[in-house]
């Protein structure tokens, strides 16, 4: 079996690549100035987690694939719809970077209302019915029920100031 | 122990609790038959909601949450076997085939039937039981919780099944190292690299949220429905429920299937790591290797006895696993160690002091998860043909609402984006593991366990005077520590025979 394509492989290799990376920043970890000597550091867990990871992940990569059979990372994926999936990531991104400036109940009915396009929900005015129905909801839910402040946001404040 | 048991009573009787019982079973039903999403992402929804609760509040509405899921796990699996949850696995191979009969009304209510009965015994198991091990525990040292809690991780991993052994053990490893981002006990910070939003390290509701809500929506958005079948048959199943009533003689028969697979299922339930799905495949196997020769034909084609077993298995293993979380303050389920999140967010600190420091809590989710129990019989099961309506929401619509609740709720906990932003860069890392087939259940246990596990160590080792001694010298710990190693060994020589033996036939190919 290729080892690119070995999904146990694969992902000890992750791991392994992860647990170097936390090994070197153990060392960086400052020694307490009082407790310098003691018997255990900050450091102790790290270094000793990173290095039990890394014989584990090494005893994973370097013990022969035995199961041929077994489904491989290209079987695994086939039929995967990418491009919804990374178009919802991308949009919960942008939901979270433009929070502050949209606010709540616009950034929620933009979320929501987008997310169902990238879906293929065709029914467009259905759609704005249920996002802002959601985002209403939740608003009051929120704001009325719970008490909880939600920033109407930037853009908000800039439409009423004009 | 009457003095907490009454006050647990009037807790769990107060209306607003009874309502959030009520709400949580609702809430949990239709979440859990949702393919794709459990009682994990069930439970990490309701945490944001019910941090402003008290602890006694909160732990009732996610234990109801909790029960709901679980038997709406089961109604999707028996009408479009799709099971929800995993414990429903097995509920699916003769509950599905039932339903195709036309008796999908008998096999909800078998199933009902046989998870209230497995709650109510595990609920009195729980009653002797968690009391006793509590006093017991009282006079556990840290080396001792070092050691149960070492175990707690072996026991997820050797639980993990066959082939998955040394990716549940690095998983745990990595739960373990994201625990450590942040302040360590003395006050330095470590892996933080100046960043202010990881001085308090990374928020466990984040990580449960990222790993299981987000990574789950995203799975469903990757893989679509498999089976384009599925909604013409669930479709004829909510038309055809049938008959809900059993005869005289088919109670007899599941009776003592019910009664067996309760006690069995309450104490693979209490093992960490084993929980309701194992549970339930081992109710299942025994059942099948019980039943006559006739009996056993109709395994897999909609036998009574088949659908009871892990029903009931399913149902007492989730009671049993509140026992190591209440008594230990060690979660042995990826459930249970959200539940110990939130009880650590409440301010409570599970463990033997719980039940007597906070009696209330305590005794009160005990009660309310019996209540959950006579609630889901009594009020859900009768709805049920109208909840499961709510499974022909179509699911672009669902799973944007899914992704949004999601990232609200970890906002309306730190009211900080970097959170969400850190949040979806997670649940992306999870997909990928989850593509891998790495399980992500050991991860979310190594990081919950992390903190404690470091707490305790240190303070064992300043005890010894930083000798390892301390593994050895008292009895508990040499115990724990001897069932932990042969709990690792026995899975790993196993796992190194079939290597060999496989390896054997592929040469002799």
């Amino acid at each position: 079996m290729n080892f690119i394509n070995n999904k146990d492989k694969v992902g000890s290799s992750l791991i392994l690549l992860f647990a170097l990376i936390y090994l070197n920043a153990s060392f960086d970890i400052p020694v307490h100035q009082v407790l310098g000597g003691g018997v255990m550091t900050a450091r102790t867990l790290p270094i000793y987690l990173s290095i039990i990871t890394i014989v584990v992940c090494l005893v994973q990569i370097f013990l022969p694939a035995t199961e041929v059979a077994d489904e491989t990372i290209s079987d695994a994926v086939a039929g995967f719809q990418w491009k919804p999936c990374l178009l919802l990531t991308g949009l919960m991104l942008l939901y979270t970077l433009t929070f502050k400036f949209l606010g709540f109940l616009v950034g929620t009915f933009l979320f929501l209302f987008i997310g169902f396009a990238i879906l293929k929900e065709k029914r467009f005015l259905l759609s704005a019915a249920v996002a802002g129905g959601v985002a209403g909801f939740m608003w009051i839910i929120l704001t009325q029920m719970f008490d909880i402040y939600l920033d109407s946001g930037d853009l908000f404040r800039l439409l009423v100031e004009e | 122990m009457l003095d907490g048991i009454l006050q647990g009573l009037s807790t769990a009787f107060l209306p607003i609790n009874l309502l959030l019982l009520f709400v949580g079973c609702f809430a949990g039903t239709f979440i859990g038959m949702l393919p794709g999403l459990g009682p994990v992402s069930a439970i990490a929804l309701m945490i944001p909601i019910t941090y402003g609760f008290d602890p006694s509040s909160g732990m009732i509405l996610m234990a109801g949450v909790y029960y709901g899921a679980v038997f709406g796990g089961s109604t999707s699996a028996i009408l479009i076997n799709a099971p929800g949850v995993s414990g429903a696995v097995a509920t699916a191979f003769d509950g599905y085939p039932m339903a195709q009969r036309g008796e999908a009304g008998k096999a909800l209510a078998l199933a009902a039937y046989a998870s209230f009965t497995g709650g109510t015994i595990g609920a009195i198991f729980l009653f002797i039981f968690v009391p006793i091990l509590a006093k017991v525990s009282l006079s556990f040292q840290s080396a001792d919780y070092f050691a149960l809690m070492v175990f707690g991780l072996s026991a997820i991993t050797a639980f993990s099944g066959k082939g998955q052994v040394i990716k549940a053990v690095l998983m745990a490893l990595l739960g373990l190292m994201l625990a450590t981002v942040g302040e360590d006990p003395s006050g330095i910070q470590r892996f933080t690299f100046g960043i202010a939003d990881l001085y308090d390290g990374i928020s466990f509701l984040l990580l449960s949220m990222a790993t299981f809500a987000i990574a789950e929506a995203l799975m469903v958005i990757l893989r679509p429905p498999q089976n384009p079948q599925e909604k013409g048959s669930s479709e004829s199943a909510f038309k055809n429920l049938g008959s809900m009533k059993l005869s005289r003689d088919e109670i007899k028969d599941v009776a003592p299937v019910v009664a067996r697979s309760s006690v069995l299922g309450f104490f693979v339930g209490i093992l960490p790591g084993a929980g309701a799905t194992i549970a339930s495949f081992l109710a299942y196997g025994m059942e099948r290797n019980l039943a006559s020769a006739k009996e056993k034909l109709r395994f897999g084609k909609g036998s009574l006895r088949g659908l009871a077993a892990p029903e009931t298995a399913n149902n007492a293993a989730s009671t049993g696993s509140f026992v190591p979380l209440l008594t230990l303050g060690i979660p042995g389920s990826a459930t249970t160690a959200i539940m110990l999140g939130a009880l650590l967010s409440y301010g409570v600190q599970p463990g033997p002091r719980l039940y007597i420091d906070y009696p209330d809590v305590f005794w009160s989710v005990i009660i309310s998860m019996y209540l959950g129990n006579i609630i889901l019989l009594v009020l859900n099961l009768p709805l049920i043909p109208y909840i499961s309506k709510l499974l022909d929401i179509p699911r672009q619509f669902l799973t944007p609402i899914i992704l949004f609740l999601s990232l609200i709720g970890v906002y309306l906990v730190s009211f900080n984006t970097v959170d969400l932003g850190m949040m979806v860069i997670i649940g992306v890392i999870a997909v990928v593991f989850r593509v891998l087939n790495f399980p992500l259940a050991p991860l979310l246990l190594g990081f919950i366990l992390g903190g404690m596990l470091e707490e305790n160590l240190r303070r064992a080792l300043l005890i010894s005077d930083g000798s390892l001694e301390f593994l050895w010298q008292r009895p508990i710990t040499a115990t724990i520590i001897v069932i932990t190693i042969a709990t690792l060994l026995v899975p790993a020589w196993s796992a190194l025979k079939s290597r060999k033996s496989s390896s054997g036939l592929e040469t002799a190919n």
